[in-house]
């Protein structure tokens, strides 16, 4: 195309027959730059080249070589996707399910506002094509979906949007779930909930896993934090143990041997995972009592209650939950 | 009166128990005491820098510049995982060797023949996401314990003597806040200290101390402070919240001074600095922090604002030397942007500083102060060309300091990055460049590695040793006038301390990112090297030289010794 404009015998061209030829050009563009960018429909292994209009095979072994190649000088180096795209600092791109016209279109658009940059001024589109391939050849394919989806890349996780307010109430007693997410996270002395509770796989399994609290009302929440009930678990009971060195040890018991009993030392915060020789135990004293410290109701203030129900209310939920003083009555 | 004469009757025992006893000596009776006077151990490696100067030297000279031709394979241990490489220092007391390979798994084995005494395997958190590898640095001894940092940010305390887990403690989540422990713990007194990586994430570097007897949380010091705390002021608004700061190399101590050192990371997003303006402290900082409080003494920032991922993390070098004549308490620290700074490590106070490789643009040079002056700062989506490489005028791999010549035996990578800043929203825990850095060889179109023998205050070269690849290996150097290091092809050589002439090479068969170190048992001197290249650097070669793609993965420790 460009040739014929540049050729030795092209016409010197009127201002009417210019735009003419302009227009045909910016037609040809509007028929072919789609090509480059769109998906092509029931060609998931296939994809045209704007240039030559052939197919490229994505499953051609050259081309994935190439892409091998390709891949090791630019994706998998230094902090970035991993030797075979096995992880660096950036995601595994391994064993995951492409959409081969979304992976192309990250590879040549970056994300925007995150370290991958935007392939298409730095690569070849035969680079392009062959690192697509590579990286095919290590994943798997997944059909191409009529919206475009997040294939391989965990969904973007947004905070739901705020529903209407639980009630007309001062700020100061109703909840917030962000401030509560900062407050289970602390891991600051004696606040946070963190070093014994999970949430969404977040944590240390000490305590019960708050996932889904969502399901529970605010005000069983509530309870739970401020007056911990009995023991939850019979075969895990809470223990008052003296070492003989003297070292007094609150312990939540988890497993026993015949030569030692390994407990979570509640002591102190985080709890510590310890294996107390028998030998070495004076006295054990169970407790009828849950591991959970009974301080709460002083150690945060009743606004940060509400912000602690609310965030576990909301974990999961489709939309934020701001529990109020109301809720909790 | 009876009890008396039966002890009397037996008296001719003692001598025989205290034998007994002495020869049951092993890690479980590794005491802070012998942690202090480490060197007057040479047969032992207690520590990660061999001793808590850091100076990866060994006195023993059994094996030396006249017979190291001689050596040969004694043993080799298999790690039976090469994931990541294996970038271990082992440790060495009392005849048993412990190591720690890919994916947490730690062994304890006679030093002298390899055979396995226990080995813990540690299992990780469900969908861990090793964002900064499987391969772990290395191990502490004391109070009993073997201590490990794991890869889903956990510190595990060991029997010494069994292998069995004795306590173990989170210290952060590493889903949510992006960081791994691939550093090795340090124990001081009673207490066991632990730094993270996260550099390059989205995070709030810090370190934290345990009780080695209990595994309770002494204290814990934020490398990058908050609100109300002083420095704070060196971030703008919020961005201290994930202002990076990791610690994730191993800290120096000074029994005498009784003051913990430890290098501080690059700032969070490593290269877009207009969301982070200020100084960022403590950021690229060597900090000196009280041990029993973790209370800060002092600081000194080398690169105020770094903005190449420069980071100050690497190992803080502790020697007496004389400055115009007056003995001075030094730590030395080099950066990962190309310079050495020399600090009077009872106060801060800068003393000397100089740059180790000779292709270095991101500055002109050290004001009187110490501080990098004529910076060449990224512009936002503008690619600038800077040297050394965002990889590191050297990488983590460390130096080794030989009193018997008075040499800093330290390697220098000539190579650059077209580095293009562009700005990036902070996601806790996510992976946070804020731009992108081809790694590119020098404008000539080559890469030089250099190890060289300098003086360490002044810089001075007195010799060189000239690489084909980068050299990725810590620096071994022993009273035998021997400088030990391995390649990334897999050679694993020594050279003469004192010229720089190669004597000894042997091929281990997969490349070298580990720490060689020295000990003996029975009298007898070996020297172990890890073998099994990984980590980011090292699959990072690739960038300039394409044939690394095909260097092989291994995890091997090789022993080796005179016949």
């Amino acid at each position: 195309m460009s040739s014929r404009l540049r050729g030795k015998a092209r016409p010197r061209l009127t201002t009417k027959t210019r735009r003419r030829e302009e227009s045909r050009i910016v037609f040809r563009l509007a028929v072919l730059v789609p090509l480059l960018i769109l998906p092509v429909p029931g060609a998931a292994a296939r994809e045209i080249s704007s240039a030559q209009k052939t197919p490229i095979d994505l499953k051609d072994p050259q081309l994935i070589s190439e892409g091998d190649k390709v891949f090791a000088q630019n994706c998998s180096i230094t902090y970035c996707h991993g030797r075979e795209g096995a992880a660096g600092r950036a995601p595994s791109v391994r064993d995951k399910k492409w959409e081969v016209t979304r992976l192309r279109k990250v590879i040549m658009e970056g994300i925007p506002n995150t370290s991958m940059p935007n392939w298409n001024d730095k690569l070849t589109e035969r680079q392009i094509s062959a690192v697509t391939a590579y990286i095919l050849s290590i994943s798997g394919e997944e059909p191409v979906k009529s919206q475009p989806s997040s294939a391989g890349f965990a969904p973007e996780k947004t905070r739901p949007a705020f529903t209407a307010p639980a009630a007309p109430l001062p700020e100061s007693l109703v909840g917030d779930p962000a401030r509560g997410e900062q407050l289970f996270f602390a891991t600051a002395g004696e606040r946070g909930c963190v070093g014994c509770h999970v949430i969404d796989g977040k944590g240390n399994p000490v305590g019960p896993d708050l996932t889904g609290s969502v399901r529970r009302n605010a005000r069983a929440l509530f309870g739970d934090i401020v007056f911990p009930g009995p023991a939850l678990d019979a075969s895990k009971p809470l223990l008052r143990i003296v070492m003989k060195d003297g070292e007094k040890i609150l312990g939540l018991k988890q497993e026993e041997t015949p030569a030692a009993v390994r407990v979570f030392d509640m002591s102190r915060v985080p709890p510590v995972l310890r294996r107390l020789a028998k030998e070495k135990i004076q006295s054990v004293e169970p407790q009828t009592r849950s591991a959970m410290p009974e301080r709460y109701g002083e150690i945060y203030t009743l606004r940060e209650l509400l912000d602690l129900v609310s965030f576990l209310k909301s974990s999961g939920a489709p939309s934020a939950v701001r529990v109020s003083f109301l809720d909790i009555q | 009166m009876k009890r008396l004469s039966a002890a009397q009757r037996f008296r001719f025992l003692l001598p025989l128990v205290a034998l007994v006893i002495a020869s049951a000596l092993s890690a479980e009776d590794v005491t802070p005491e012998r942690l202090n006077q480490a060197d007057k151990e040479p047969d032992n490696w207690l520590t990660y820098g061999g001793t808590y100067r850091a100076w990866r030297y060994s006195p023993l000279d059994q094996i030396n510049a006249s017979n190291v031709q001689k050596l040969s394979v004694a043993w080799a241990f298999q790690f039976g995982d090469v994931q990541g490489g294996l970038q271990c220092t082992p440790l060495v007391a009392d005849g048993v060797m412990y190591v720690v390979g890919p994916n947490n798994r730690v062994f304890a084995l006679d030093a002298a023949t390899g055979k396995k005494l226990w080995s813990y395997f540690y299992k990780h958190q469900e969908g861990t996401q090793f964002r900064y590898g499987h391969f772990s640095r290395g191990l502490a001894l004391g109070h009993g314990n073997v201590y490990l940092g794991s890869l889903d940010n956990y510190v595990v305390a060991l029997d010494a003597k069994t292998g069995e887990e004795n306590w173990k403690v989170n210290v952060e989540d590493s889903k949510k806040y992006g960081c791994s422990i691939t550093g090795a713990p340090l124990v001081v007194k009673d207490i066991v200290i632990v730094g993270s990586t996260g550099g390059d994430s989205a995070h709030r570097g810090h370190l934290v101390a345990y009780e080695g007897k209990t595994g309770k949380m002494r204290w814990r010091f934020n490398t990058v402070p908050g609100p109300g705390e002083k420095g704070n002021e060196s971030w703008l608004g919020d961005s201290w919240k994930f202002g990076g700061g990791a610690t994730w190399m191993t800290g120096s101590y000074d029994p005498e001074l009784d003051l913990l050192y430890w290098g501080v990371g690059n700032p969070a997003a490593d290269f877009y600095g207009e969301a982070r303006k200020g100084t960022n402290l403590y950021t690229d900082c060597a900090i000196a922090l009280k041990p029993d409080t973790g209370e800060l003494a002092w600081y000194f920032q080398e690169i105020p604002h770094d903005v190449w991922d420069y980071d100050s993390a690497y190992e803080c070098i502790l020697v007496d030397l004389p400055v115009n004549g007056k003995v001075r308490k030094l730590l030395i620290h080099p950066n990962k942007g190309g310079y050495i700074w020399v600090l009077d490590r009872t106060n801060g106070e800068f003393v000397s500083g100089w740059k180790f490789m000779d292709n270095l643009n991101w500055s002109t040079g050290l004001d009187a102060k110490g501080i990098p002056v004529g910076r060449r700062e990224p512009v936002p989506d503008v690619p600038i060309f800077i040297c050394p490489s965002i990889s590191g005028a050297r990488s983590w791999n460390q130096a080794s300091y030989n009193p018997k010549t008075g040499l800093l035996y330290n390697i220098g990578i000539e190579w650059c990055t077209e580095l293009t800043a562009r700005k990036q929203e902070m996601k806790e825990g996510e992976f946070a460049m804020a731009g992108t850095f081809p790694t590119k060889p020098l404008p000539s179109g080559r890469v030089i590695t250099h190890l060289d023998a300098h003086d360490p205050i002044t810089g001075k070269k007195e010799w060189s040793h000239e690489s084909r690849y980068a050299l990725l290996a810590s620096i071994l150097s022993t009273g035998g006038s021997l400088v030990f290091t391995g390649d990334p092809e897999g050679i694993f050589f020594a050279l003469d301390a004192r010229s720089g002439t190669k004597l000894w090479s042997f091929n281990t068969g997969a490349g070298h990112r580990g720490s060689p170190i020295t000990y003996a048992v029975n009298g007898k001197q070996y020297i172990a090297t890890p073998s099994g290249g990984g980590g980011a650097v090292y699959d990072g070669l690739t960038e300039v030289w394409p044939e690394a793609k095909d260097f092989v993965a291994g995890a091997t420790l090789f022993v080796f010794t005179l016949p």
